[in-house]
């Protein structure tokens, strides 16, 4: 019977399609040991269809900027690939890149061995045999027309040579400098024939060496163990053995500067051999996670301690006062650094430090370093707010400048007052009245004394360089086991009240075991909301730089607002526990308008 | 002789004078419309030009110099206001340049922009010695306020002018320490030219001139240094003011010719030097009219004279008409500041004029880096990308309904050249048949494929050096 004969045939093909799916590796089961970079883009559909992705590409449509690239050249060739890609396999684009690249695309660089360029290697899995057969074939019938057509016309332009043999069982291409060869559903290609040779060689099990492996840690998953839509694996090793890295990663160092700046990062670097970065969709929200698969353990002696682990406290809170644009926190204990420094340094850079050290215990206000790290805790804040709602001088500022503040906290509340704070006083107040720039006015707020330096008004002044000083009123406060020093005194103010609501208020959430050593959040919304005292200069410069009418400007002005708004905002954290460590960022819509 | 020299020596007064009037063998076509807008404001669109053939040139003249009426002008200098305001609180010299240059390419009235920037080149002022965007600014405007109406009125303000008188040193001039550097440049530069006056006249002037200052941005008159005693200027002997000077100067008799001169060669020709005589009726109608400047812009665009091979591509493009021109042809809207930035490079940096006699104009602005420059700048503009992406020949042809190699290389040639020389298409459009054979797009059969056409038959068709002339 027909139809019987029918079924029986399909099943014997959908089971020979699933023998073949069976002994096909893996795109990642090709890529080299000497990978330096790959990169697998599991779904690349998906990049672009994140609801947050959606909805900013649709504000932005609405501009003239787009709108213009969307007529350029370049959008031309866009839409002229596109357009070819649906002409060679009948589908429209979306779909037909989602069955060409169904199984992922995988993108691997070797070492940079100059003056060769590095060897990049891809692997393109498509969704089944016939689909990816028919574009390739479709693909290469167009290079011959386009080298046809410019030889014919011999009008200087150079077609690119093209030839075909066979490496074992496989035929290859050349176009060019590209070399690529079609197995099966995988679409290989090389900038270099050794490269596109040893991925047949692993295709067709040949090869002996093992294949690219990083710890199995860094398949990084979300919370759902889903993987993400871009995994970028890194071989820190090849990097840190090349020569011109090798300095930076050296303990004990001869340049101070690095270790006080990066010195815990240096040291993940100086003993992991792979980091890996994911990029997640996470509903409306992306998510970048970066993993690097050391981390407290075995680290370097002198940098125990100095940034935030299981065994010390955690980076502080973040500080929200309202309008906080940007706000950050971070862990140093720069204590721990001062007391490990024969670790760290090598013995000429110590007996110089030593040396500034007594020197400037000797002289002036009699503070070294030393005094500094006894007195200075570890926790750092940084907060950039909006401006204050009234002026802070008669002088009008057309546009005003955000307001931010520094907030560290201090182990000796006492000893810093008496030692810096009254020396400090002294000081500014004598520098600020010999150089005319106005005076001091000392306030009290909530039980704490704040300092503030007001700048003497001068109406003739209208040079806009000269005008930027009216945004400020440098203020400082030691208060609450803090020292704040802000750029005006209303932030002072709002920063003790939010010091005193984080006290009155504990964190909510259990304390992790992974404590974080760095966060920051920077909040587009509340950006949006500072910009709005820019709109008219945003205007002009949309009209004057762009070309923009008036109208279109203002137009634009209020999606940037938006496409602002809709983001929400950027969070980021470093952790560094005991076996890896972790930074994210979050970007996506995470909080209430204001 | 150059040609447009015996064009003009074939003239009489009368007969260059005369009104246009066309018939068979001159007629009015695409070449005399373009012409008339490119010396009249910035260029014209292909669809200005055609709509100009349509109609009557008295008719077209009438408009250009009247305008469209002051309600637009008022709606479109409130617009401006806005933006300046920014532009000098933020001492922004740059978008200062962008600012003019958005005014030639938007304003309702473009004769009134062309004659500013003229008169500009006339005052010549640079904020490289004022150092006040805001009082350039104000100078500007006064130009502009003055760029049609009377030349007293125009020279009486601008010996008073802020600018003016920080840039001549006006503020120095005190009645005992005379500075005469506003004195002779009134005479040789603003009124006059050399031969019509002396050194004494000069001497004489400049006390008559003493008294201005500038206090807070703004010109102050001060009694005390001003020098009360008598003067003797031209032979006339009183206890001259600054007023004064401004008065006898405009009374002299060589200072409607020496407007006249140049404003003929402003609208006229560069290469045609006409003789006084040839001049005098306007030179006559310009004084009589108490130097209204609108009638004699009117009676030169309504002229056969400016019509004639005498007139027609005889000046060459300054970089504003170069690339202004070109934005304005193409309908296009380009950042500002970056067109700026490509007059500065031209040679013509607004504001800062090299010295106080101006630009020279004529062959000056072309030389081998400036015209490798230019042809940059017509790369860049037609490529629909970089800093001109608001500038595409592209959306052109299919907007006009044109389609093919010839037809769109004949579009671009008319707009630019208004007429097409068989060679010229002939070589443009074999180029256009190999880069469109070697183009994958055309395979598509979609408008891509005549995009990037229609971008390089553009591109070809400004490199012809005519295009050069305006």
């Amino acid at each position: 019977m027909p139809v019987v004969r029918v079924a029986v045939l399909a099943a014997i093909f959908a089971g020979s399609l699933g023998i073949a799916a069976a002994a096909e590796p893996t795109a990642r089961d090709l890529v080299s040991p000497e990978t330096a970079l790959l990169i697998e883009i599991n779904q690349p559909l998906q990049l672009l269809d994140n609801p947050l992705g959606r909805d900013v590409w649709s504000l932005l449509q609405g501009t003239s900027g787009v709108q213009q690239a969307l007529t350029s050249p370049e959008a031309d060739r866009f839409r002229q690939a596109a357009k070819f890609i649906e002409k060679s396999l009948g589908v429209d684009w979306r779909t037909a890149i989602g069955r060409l690249t169904a199984g992922g695309i995988v993108v691997a660089i070797g070492p940079q061995k100059a003056p060769a360029e590095p060897v990049v290697t891809a692997i393109l899995t498509a969704a089944d045999e016939q689909t990816l057969k028919q574009f390739v074939d479709a693909v290469q019938a167009e290079i011959q027309r386009a080298a046809k057509a410019v030889g014919d016309n011999a009008n200087g332009h150079k077609a690119p040579a093209t030839e075909a043999d066979r490496y074992r069982s496989y035929d290859c291409h050349r176009i060019g400098k590209g070399h690529f060869s079609v197995v099966g559903r995988q679409f290989v290609a090389s900038n270099s024939r050794a490269g596109l040779e040893a991925t047949l060689d692993r295709l067709s099990g040949i090869a002996t060496s093992k294949a690219f492996a990083p710890p199995d840690s860094l398949r990084l998953v979300n919370g759902a163990g889903q993987p993400p839509l871009v995994l970028a694996t890194l071989n820190v090793k090849m990097v840190r053995e090349d020569p011109n890295n090798k300095a930076p990663l050296t303990f004990p160092a001869n340049d101070p500067i690095p270790i006080v700046l990066l010195g815990g990062y240096l040291d993940l670097f100086r003993r992991a051999d792979f980091a890996a970065a994911g990029l997640f969709a996470e509903g409306p929200a992306y998510e970048l996670k970066v993993r690097v698969p050391v981390g407290t353990e075995g680290a370097y002696a002198g940098l125990k301690g100095y940034f935030a682990s299981e065994t010390t406290e955690s980076a502080p809170r973040l500080l929200q006062p309202a309008g906080t644009i940007f706000t950050t926190g971070w862990f140093r204990d720069y204590k721990k650094l001062w007391d490990a420094r024969r670790d760290l340094f090598n013995a000429e850079v110590v007996q110089k430090l030593d040396a500034d050290n007594a020197k400037a215990q000797s002289e002036g206000a009699k503070i070294g370093p030393a005094d500094v790290v006894q007195w200075v805790g570890p926790h750092f804040r940084f907060v950039v707010t909006r401006p204050q709602a009234e002026p802070l001088y008669n002088i009008k500022l057309d546009e005003r400048l955000p307001q931010f503040a520094l907030v560290i906290s201090v182990r000796d509340e006492a000893a810093f007052r008496q030692r810096v704070i009254t020396a400090a006083d002294s000081l500014l107040w004598l520098g600020v009245s010999s150089a005319n720039l106005g005076g001091m006015r000392p306030s009290e707020y909530r039980g704490a004394k704040i300092n503030t330096i007001r700048f003497t008004e001068k109406p003739e002044v209208t040079a806009p360089e000269k005008l930027v000083l009216y945004n400020f009123e440098p203020s400082y406060s030691l208060t609450r086991g803090e020292l704040i020093v802000g750029s005006t005194s209303e932030i002072v103010r709002n920063l003790i009240d939010e010091l005193d609501h984080q006290a009155s208020a504990p964190e909510t959430t259990a304390p992790r075991p992974e404590r974080p050593t760095d966060q920051q959040r920077l909040s587009f919304t509340e950006l949006s909301e500072f910009l709005k005292g820019f709109q008219q200069r945003l205007v002009r410069d949309a009209v004057l730089n762009r070309g923009l009418a008036p109208v279109e400007a203002e137009r634009e002005v209020d999606v940037l607002q938006q496409v602002l708004r809709r983001l929400g905002s950027l969070a980021v954290s470093s952790v560094i526990a005991a076996d890896h460590f972790d930074f994210g960022v979050l970007l996506g819509p995470a909080e209430e308008e204001p | 002789m150059s040609q447009a020299q015996a064009a003009l020596d074939a003239l009489s007064p009368g007969a260059a004078w005369n009104p246009y009037v066309p018939d068979a063998s001159n007629p009015w076509d695409e070449v005399k419309v373009a012409h008339l807008y490119r010396r009249s404001g910035f260029g014209a669109s292909w669809s200005t030009v055609q709509a100009g053939v349509k109609s009557r040139p008295a008719d077209v003249v009438g408009r250009i110099v009247s305008g469209p009426g002051a309600d637009a002008e008022r709606e479109f200098e409130a617009v401006v206001a806005r933006l300046a305001d920014g532009v000098v609180k933020g001492n922004d010299a740059l978008q200062a340049k962008a600012l003019w240059l958005y005014r030639m390419l938007h304003s309702p009235h473009p004769l009134r922009e062309r004659m500013t920037l003229f008169w500009h080149n006339h005052f010549a002022t640079s904020n490289a010695k004022v150092r006040s965007l805001r009082l350039m600014q104000e100078q500007n405007e006064t130009l502009r306020r003055h760029a049609l109406g009377h030349f007293d009125a125009m020279l009486a303000e601008m010996t008073s002018d802020p600018a003016m008188i920080i840039w001549l040193d006006s503020d120095s001039n005190q009645k005992n320490a005379p500075n005469e550097n506003y004195a002779r440049e009134v005479m040789e530069l603003f009124s006059l030219g050399v031969g019509n006056y002396t050194e004494k006249d000069i001497q004489e002037a400049a006390r008559a001139l003493t008294g201005w200052k500038t206090v807070a941005s703004r010109a102050v008159f001060d009694s005390a240094q001003f020098d009360d005693t008598e003067k003797t200027v031209f032979g006339k002997t009183g206890r001259w003011t600054s007023g004064d000077v401004v008065r006898l100067c405009l009374s002299h008799e060589a200072c409607a010719r020496f407007i006249v001169r140049k404003l003929f060669r402003e609208l006229v020709s560069e290469t045609a030097v006409p003789a006084d005589k040839f001049l005098e009726p306007l030179v006559s109608g310009f004084r009589g009219r108490n130097y209204d400047i609108a009638w004699l812009v009117e009676t030169i665009f309504r002229s056969s004279l400016f019509y004639s091979p005498a007139a027609i591509r005889q000046k060459v493009k300054s970089p504003c008409d170069f690339v202004m021109g070109t934005v304005v042809a193409l309908e296009g809207s380009p950042g500002l500041t970056q067109l700026a930035t490509v007059c500065d490079q031209l040679g013509q940096s607004l504001f800062h004029p090299p010295s106080v006699k101006g630009w020279d104009g004529g062959p000056g602005w072309i030389n081998s880096s400036t015209l490798l420059k230019r042809q940059n700048f017509a790369f860049e503009v037609t490529r629909g990308t970089g800093p001109a992406l608001r500038t595409d020949p592209a959306r052109l042809p299919p907007e006009y309904g044109i389609t093919g190699s010839v037809p769109i290389t004949e579009f671009f040639l008319r707009l630019f050249h208004q007429q097409v020389e068989p060679g010229a298409l002939q070589s443009i459009v074999s180029q256009l048949e190999t880069e469109r054979a070697a183009n994958l797009a055309a395979l598509y059969g979609d408008a891509s494929g005549e995009a990037a056409l229609a971008r390089s038959a553009a591109h070809l068709a400004m490199t012809l050096p005519e295009y050069q002339l305006g």
